[in-house]
């Protein structure tokens, strides 16, 4: 993996509106240009003007999923930016690599030289108010700077430039190569290369997308056919509507700002029951004000996708920050007993995936189907190979690509709508020709949908216990009845389904040192960690499921049968994921490891509590990084 | 296709409401105006919220959906931007409407969305066996206001004027026909309806009963003279003052049409919207826009 080829990380941090994000987005960008693949973590400022951004790009020769643990480069524009990161800074003298600071010289002036730390002062502020008299060319000339310094392939970047500003002008992109031009010359006649990060020459080119990820969740959705999309504003799951919502009106359909999240819900679900792939995306506030349809979705049989892009809780919480606790709430909120299902995100490829079996769910087995992902992965970009949709000629569309669970395409599922000329027989008609919308005894437990405007399939619906025809009833035979066809689909999507979210599984030994579970972002950083652990010896095991629910509960025991011990890293307090695999597997010793100070796991904090478990033979128990370096650590 | 009956715009289900309950004449007005637009039941979606008022679509042939208290309008408004060919009426209550579900009033009405709103309005939480409503008088006894509630109530005329529906009348269950007249009208009518129909709860409201209302009605346009059903100011005139009967026991309570324009929809808007935004057949090339640009 990474540790091998080209693997570098250049943080770019300043005041938000200095270019920050943009430097790092032209970064991803050029990376794909040059052939290298990319992800771009961004933190934007909690202001809503000004304050501290910051971009992390690591670029690599192999796909790497995280951001690792700590910059290489880290390319300052202003004085807060190397405070910010002094930390960092301070730990290179530990590591077997130093860190390089490139900084505007203008706003900062380092008291002391830090041990394995080498120090590029260029005064960005200066040369672009003073040389290109136009001080937003600063993000352009830190560019150059960092491209003559590091080989970053100039033409990539160029092209980057050119793509982004060819809309504004001739003018616009001439004087953007200006500054980047301006910012080499500085470098070139000014500093003294002294460190060894050098950026490999340019490949060709692969056939790859940059998408963020809420934008991936909204490109698999209209690829997955969505015709609705209701929703309130909320961070960090608003973008999802605002990538979504020009491409939904070009596919003839409608994304409808709803005045709170109950209503957009029950919008979405009005739009299912009126025919149409529906979906809706929140963060947790609006699941926990979303409950009361949820259930009702999972009780009428609604096919419906509810994106969790969490954000930390509980109550109005940490709106910016990452964390993974809303699984309890996806898997258990909503009053009543009712089948659901529950996908989650490790990167922004599975957002785009992942969003597409969602709806396929959703559709096939006519529930509320989750699709778990957080604000980190929201606002991250990500280089990778291009998804193609196909349109087969049977009508059927197939979604095709590097698809990173290990399934080889996937067919887009539309419901299963009732057609009277096929039910020549009457299954689903009663006596006297009623439609049977909830007929109880199909194998499958899934019957076709009516859809308004055939006169062959009316029917009510209600949330009411009902009988087979949908009238409210509820003896007890009526409602054992119903209950047992609701979760017979569950049933049937354990059989027919789960394995397909299973296979990102990797066995090293059958009595491996240890095992990762892990799921989310998490799961992104856990591989990171596990092949660390490889490297040092150690035989590791690693299972990433897609699907967090419902459980299949031989195939985890299965899996942890083959370690001496299973660790469940995930950013909440209860160790939500481990809590429901111990009450749904036999898997009693579960190791949860967790975070919950508002960051993602560094690749090294799994490390090393991994190497901890092993040494001191632990097999079970609750543990935080804490317990590994003695103290609360924020990305240690 | 043969003609229709209201008989056959009735579902089996039977309803379970009270005897002498006014829900029974809205449901029968109701059948009847769909029966005398001849409504294709297929394509008629009827949408409630909780309530003993809820449970009229339950009654109704077509496709029909009982929804959550309070949530009618938002799975009605889904129903009808996903699916501008189906008329979509919602059957609520005052509780339903005016209590829980109140928030959405304001944003179904500014966008003008082509619903028929039906509240039967009988003053009291029915299904819940007898708490007072929003729309209760004030002293109206509940069982959660022994002593007689010291709340004032809301007047749903006037605010679903003020927050932009475009046909809003008041109608009665004891008189069919007007009725009849009035719900045929809201369905016909482009926009968002609002029709407030007085149905008595004889079970558990006892101070608004037909006996009351048999010489407590005025119509307003027919006796009242209130004809320019445009005049906006002349509409919320009306509501506020004339026979303010919420707060005037002695006042006269209306049947009428307040308020009646025509201005474009949502759905017109949307369409228009659509139009200059233009239809993009391949999914791939939306996909593609994330590529880098070729240069
Ligand atoms: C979330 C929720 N809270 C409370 C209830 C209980 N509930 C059912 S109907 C109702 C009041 C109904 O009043 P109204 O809408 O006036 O209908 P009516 O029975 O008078 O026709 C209440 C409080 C419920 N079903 N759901
Ligand atoms: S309680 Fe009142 S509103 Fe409910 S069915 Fe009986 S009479 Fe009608
Ligand atoms: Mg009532």
């Amino acid at each position: 993996m990474a540790n091998k080829g080209f693997d570098l990380v250049i943080k770019v941090g300043g005041e938000g509106g200095e270019g920050v994000i943009t430097a790092g987005d032209f970064l991803t960008e050029t990376a794909a240009r040059a052939g290298y693949w990319a992800v771009n973590y961004k933190s934007y400022p909690a202001e809503i003007k000004g304050g501290y951004a910051q971009s992390t790009v690591r670029i690599s020769d192999d796909r790497v999923f995280s951001t690792g643990d700590s910059f290489d480069i880290l390319c300052a524009f202003n004085g807060e930016a190397v405070e910010k990161n002094m930390v960092f800074l301070k730990r290179a003298k530990e590591e077997n690599k130093p860190k390089v600071l490139v900084y505007d010289s203008t706003d900062y002036q380092p008291e002391e030289e830090l041990e394995n730390v080498i120090y590029y002062p260029v005064p960005l502020s200066e040369l672009a108010k003073d040389v290109m008299k136009a001080y937003i060319t600063k993000n352009i000339i830190a560019l150059g700077a960092l491209s003559e310094l590091f080989g970053i392939p100039e033409q990539s970047i160029k092209d980057a430039i050119k793509a982004k500003f060819m809309r504004k002008g001739e003018k616009i992109v001439e004087m953007n190569y200006k500054a980047f031009d301006l910012g080499r010359q500085y470098v070139r006649e000014n500093l003294q290369k002294k460190d060894p990060y050098k950026f490999p020459e340019p490949k060709e080119p692969q056939d790859v997308v940059i998408m963020e990820g809420n934008q991936a969740i909204a490109k698999g959705s209209i690829a997955a056919g969505v015709k609705f999309y209701a929703a309130y504003p909320i961070t960090p799951a608003t973008t999802v509507g605002n990538h979504i919502v020009m491409d939904l009106i070009k596919r003839g359909g409608w994304l409808y700002q709803a005045e709170d999240e109950i209503a957009s819900l029950g919008m979405a679900l009005g739009a299912s029951f009126a025919g149409q792939k529906s979906m809706t995306a929140t963060s947790g506030p609006g699941i926990s004000l979303m409950s009361e349809f949820i259930s009702m979705a999972g009780g009428t049989e609604l096919p419906i996708v509810i994106v969790d892009v969490q954000r930390g809780g509980p109550s109005t919480g940490m709106p910016t920050k990452h964390e993974q606790s809303d699984l309890f709430i996806c898997a258990f909120g909503g009053h009543g007993d009712f089948p659901r299902a529950i996908l989650a995100t490790t990167t922004v490829e599975d957002n785009f995936y992942l969003a597409v079996e969602a709806f396929n769910l959703a559709e096939k087995y006519q529930i509320p189907v989750f699709l778990m992902t957080d604000g980190a992965l929201a606002i991250r970009s990500e280089v990778f190979p291009a998804p193609k949709v196909e349109q087969r000629p049977d009508g059927k569309v197939v979604v095709k690509g590097n698809i990173p669970y290990g399934v080889d395409e996937i067919e887009v599922v539309d419901r299963w709508v009732y057609n009277a000329e096929e039910d020549k027989e009457g299954q689903f008609r009663s006596e006297t020709g009623r439609f049977l919308r909830y007929k109880t005894d199909t194998p499958t437990g899934i019957t076709p949908m009516g859809i308004p405007g055939d006169p062959h399939a009316m029917h009510a619906i209600t949330g009411l216990e009902r009988t087979e025809n949908s009238d409210p009833r509820f003896t007890p035979e009526i409602r054992v009845k119903q209950m047992n066809k609701r979760f017979r689909k569950l049933q049937t999507l354990l059989r027919e389904d789960a394995d397909r979210y299973y296979k990102d599984m990797r066995i090293d030994s059958d009595n491996a040192d240890v095992a990762i579970i892990s799921w989310g972002l998490t799961a992104s950083i856990a591989r990171e960690a596990a092949q660390r652990l490889r490297e040092m010896g150690y035989t590791v095991n690693e299972f990433y499921p897609r699907l967090l629910w419902p459980v299949k509960a031989e195939v985890f025991e299965e899996f942890a049968s083959k370690a001496k011990r299973v660790i469940v890293p995930e950013t909440n307090y209860h160790g939500q994921f481990a809590f429901i695999l111990r009450a749904t597997t036999n898997l009693k010793d579960l190791i949860s490891y967790v975070a919950y100070r508002g960051e993602a796991f560094i690749p090294k904090e799994i490390v090393d509590f991994a190497k901890m478990a092993i040494e001191k033979d632990i097999k079970k128990g609750w543990f935080t990084p804490s317990d590994v370096y003695g103290t609360v650590v924020g990305a240690i | 296709m043969a003609v229709l009956t209201a008989k056959d715009y009735r579902s089996e289900v039977e309803p379970t409401w009270c005897p002498g309950c006014g829900d029974f004449g809205v449901l029968n007005a109701t059948a009847r105006a769909l029966a005398e637009l001849q409504k294709d039941p297929a394509k008629v979606v009827g949408v409630s919220g909780i309530g003993c008022s809820s449970r009229l679509p339950l009654f109704l042939k077509g496709y029909n959906a009982h929804t959550l208290h309070g949530r009618a309008i938002t799975f009605a408004i889904g129903v009808k931007v996903s699916r501008p060919d189906l008329d979509v009426i919602v059957f609520t209550g005052d509780g339903d409407m005016f209590s829980i579900g109140s928030g959405h009033n304001p944003h179904v009405a500014r966008r003008n969305i082509d619903l028929t709103i039906i509240m039967m309005d009988n003053k009291v939480y029915g299904l819940t066996k007898n708490q007072v409503s929003p729309t209760s008088r004030e002293g109206q006894y509940g069982s959660l206001t022994p002593y007689g509630t010291i709340d004032h109530p809301v007047n749903p005329i006037q605010y679903m004027l003020t927050f932009g529906a475009t046909y809003v009348a008041q109608t009665y269950a004891g008189n069919l026909k007007h009725m009849t007249k009035i719900i045929k009208e809201a369905i016909e009518h482009k926009g968002l309806s609002f029709v407030n129909v007085i149905s008595p709860c004889p079970t558990f409201n006892k101070l608004d009963s037909y006996k009351f209302y048999k010489d407590h009605l005025v119509d307003i346009n027919e006796e009242l003279g209130h004809t320019d059903l445009t005049d906006y100011k002349k509409a919320m005139d009306i509501a506020m003052h004339w026979a303010d009967y919420y707060h005037d026991p002695n006042a006269k309570a209306h049947i009428g049409v307040y308020y009646k324009v025509e201005k474009p929809t949502y759905h017109d808007m949307v369409e228009q919207v659509k139009a200059k935004v233009g239809h993009e057949e391949s999914i791939q090339k939306l996909i593609d826009v994330c590529k880098p640009k070729a240069i």
